[in-house]
């Protein structure tokens, strides 16, 4: 999709933007070597540590994109996750995102999808808020290192905050004129 | 009570990510979604310490 993108933009300050970050990194990279050295090589293991990670976790997220886009329809979406779902929606939403599907920046995609589909706005921002702080495995190491009362504590304030901000974005923010221009 | 607003606003406002959710919901939403996440991080960061 992005490559279509530009393809279709065909223009050079188009492309330079979409590297712009890199290039950002390379010109840190070289400024913090020459200045740091003995840093080099926390900086290269790190670097290698996430672009590992990415290249495991991108081709199976886009693959379960692409199922999902193929073998779920619309109706089935729009009944669970849609407008009238209600919090049994809300509490689908929850449910999906603490599975463990990966870092925040992999929930997007997916609930850009999910949104396509005929999600509510409310359900977006409850995936999203789940996905980033009620991940399963983020949970167990919680337990672990500050305890049962903490953790039932943080995740039902969680819950209820989510929702809460749910409710207010989806009656501010609205689909067709703020995010539609971004959905192709 | 610090500890429960770090982990909340950590995972919660995704800084690096932010371009992406640009591009995916547009800045209405992304701006909106990340200010709230960080008033609800300072709200349960609160609550936890009253409660804890």
């Amino acid at each position: 999709m992005k490559e279509n993108k530009i393809m279709k933009g065909n223009d050079k300050s188009k492309i330079m933007k979409s590297y712009a970050g890199v290039l950002l990194f390379i010109a840190l990279f070289i400024g913090v070597v020459t200045l740091f050295p003995e840093r080099k090589e926390i900086i290269v293991n790190e670097s290698l540590k996430y672009f590992i990670e990415m290249l495991l976790i991108i081709p199976a997220v886009m693959l379960s994109i692409g199922l999902f886009s193929v073998w779920v329809s619309k109706e089935q979406t729009s009944r669970y996750l849609g407008k009238e779902s209600g919090l049994k929606g809300a509490a689908i939403s929850i449910i999906i995102g603490s599975l463990p599907t990966g870092p925040l920046y992999m929930a997007f995609p997916i609930a850009s999808s999910l949104l396509k589909k005929g999600a509510s706005m409310l359900n977006i921002v409850v995936f999203l808020g789940a996905c980033a702080c009620l991940k399963i495995p983020q949970g167990i190491v919680e337990l672990k290192f500050m305890g049962l009362e903490f953790m039932i504590l943080r995740w039902s304030f969680s819950i209820i905050l989510i929702i809460l901000m749910g409710y207010l974005i989806e009656r501010v923010v609205d689909v067709k004129g703020d995010i539609a221009p971004n959905i192709k | 009570m610090i500890g429960a607003a770090f982990i909340t606003s950590l995972t919660m406002i995704g800084f690096t990510s932010l371009p992406l959710e640009i591009k995916e919901f547009g800045i209405k939403f992304t701006v909106l979604r990340n200010i709230s996440s960080f008033a609800a991080a300072i709200l349960i960061a609160v609550a936890i310490g009253v409660l804890l």
